[in-house]
């Protein structure tokens, strides 16, 4: 079952008190990228005095895990959080008015490491739905001999419990979120990641927070007037880590659920919409009602 | 299974293990995700899937692996969504020898 956010926000409960409006950054294309793949990079987006001072901050008194007072700090509420590229981002895919982050936690790694197990962070939930967004935010360049988050590009998709996957190793076109310094990485919750090996000595700083949605989907991000949802390429790279052709189904329901119309969504199999091909014609089984 | 050495330390004969997930249940289907045990040590492979020592589980069979789990076919029988990450073979072969004091 797929709860729709009326769901979410009754029978969670969800009051958000710190709450964020800005303009959408991301157009259609973007947003289907982002179900594709279960993440964004925005490299370079925070400033470097910022970098500096968040660094500085987090190296004064004693070092912890969940440095959750550094959100009662207007700089970096500012130039972080509310950032306007990373805001403009959450903004598309969480709609307007989304909730703010109220805990902040520090995966500080002195390296050289070996890489960490493969997991997906507990209490994950797996759909088409999106209520909030786990956001890393990189104050310091992090090298791929530093250990960098890997990430399993669509695996926001695949269900699997937290701990029944450790014995994956190397993956094939996995993702190394190598960024430099005031690098923001937007990611679904549910996403399969891991802090890589590293070969370097260095303190890998990388911070953690989340965002929430606080209204029903909508598709007011920026609209591309060229962007056909019925001729849209679902598909994902290879490798898609599913069964053929499940990548565009899955993406398709999310695309919906996002623009609000996930009551629409419907396959019809065979070769209809939304697999891929070249056809002459529109696909059949466009779902009624969407355009 | 352990032997006596000649310096009276015992020498434990240890268990290689290789970790195989493949995009199909087919010997021949290209490996998705590798990891591998060798004297008792853990090592993910490179970080490029091309200089994966086995591109598919066959060409680990042909190097002396053998196969003590196949893939686990009902995670696959839920048209509704995907389970798990692709087809994991689970291969074995005899490791090395290392020294445990008596």
């Amino acid at each position: 079952m797929v709860l729709g956010l009326s769901s979410y926000l009754r029978e969670m409960e969800v009051i958000l008190r710190k709450t964020h409006d800005c303009q959408p950054t991301l157009n259609d294309s973007e947003v289907l990228n982002f179900c594709k793949n279960g993440f964004l990079s925005l490299e370079s987006v925070v400033d470097p005095n910022i970098n500096q001072m968040t660094l500085d901050y987090l190296n004064s008194g004693s070092q912890r895990s969940e440095p959750t007072d550094i959100l009662d700090e207007d700089w970096f509420l500012d130039a972080v959080i509310k950032n306007p590229q990373a805001a403009g981002a959450i903004r598309s895919l969480l709609g307007k008015d989304f909730g703010l982050p109220i805990l902040m936690s520090s995966h500080r790694t002195q390296t050289p490491q070996s890489s960490q197990d493969w997991h997906i962070d507990g209490n994950s939930k797996f759909g088409p739905q999106l209520n909030y967004l786990q956001v890393f935010y990189l104050p310091q360049e992090c090298t791929r001999e530093m250990g960098p988050t890997e990430l399993i590009p669509g695996s926001h998709f695949m269900f699997t419990h937290r701990d029944a996957i450790n014995s994956l190793g190397s993956v094939r076109n996995s993702y190394y979120a190598v960024a430099p310094a005031g690098s923001i990485i937007i990611t679904h919750y549910a996403i399969w990641h891991r802090r890589s090996s590293s070969s370097v000595e260095s303190i890998r700083e990388n911070l953690k927070y989340n965002y929430w949605r606080s209204v029903e989907p909508n598709r007011d991000w920026l609209i591309d007037p060229d962007f056909d949802v019925n001729t849209a390429d679902y598909t994902s790279q290879h490798p898609t880590y599913r069964e053929q052709f499940r990548d565009a189904k899955d993406v398709a329901e999310m695309y919906l659920w996002l623009r609000g119309e996930h009551d629409k969504f419907r396959s019809v199999g065979g070769q209809g919409w939304p697999l891929p091909g070249t056809r002459n014609d529109i696909p059949y089984g466009i779902p009624k009602g969407i355009n | 299974m352990s032997v006596k050495s000649n310096s009276d330390n015992r020498k434990l004969h240890i268990q290689d293990l290789l970790y195989l997930n493949a995009t199909a249940n087919s010997l021949t289907s290209e490996v998705l995700a590798m990891r591998i045990v060798e004297n008792g040590e853990i090592s993910d492979g490179p970080d490029n899937a091309d200089d994966w020592p086995y591109q598919c589980v066959l060409d680990a069979i042909r190097d002396g692996w053998h196969i003590i789990k196949f893939p686990e076919l009902a995670l696959t029988m839920d048209e509704s969504r995907t389970y798990g990450f692709g087809f994991e073979f689970i291969l074995t072969r005899n490791g090395g020898y290392i020294e445990e004091n008596s």
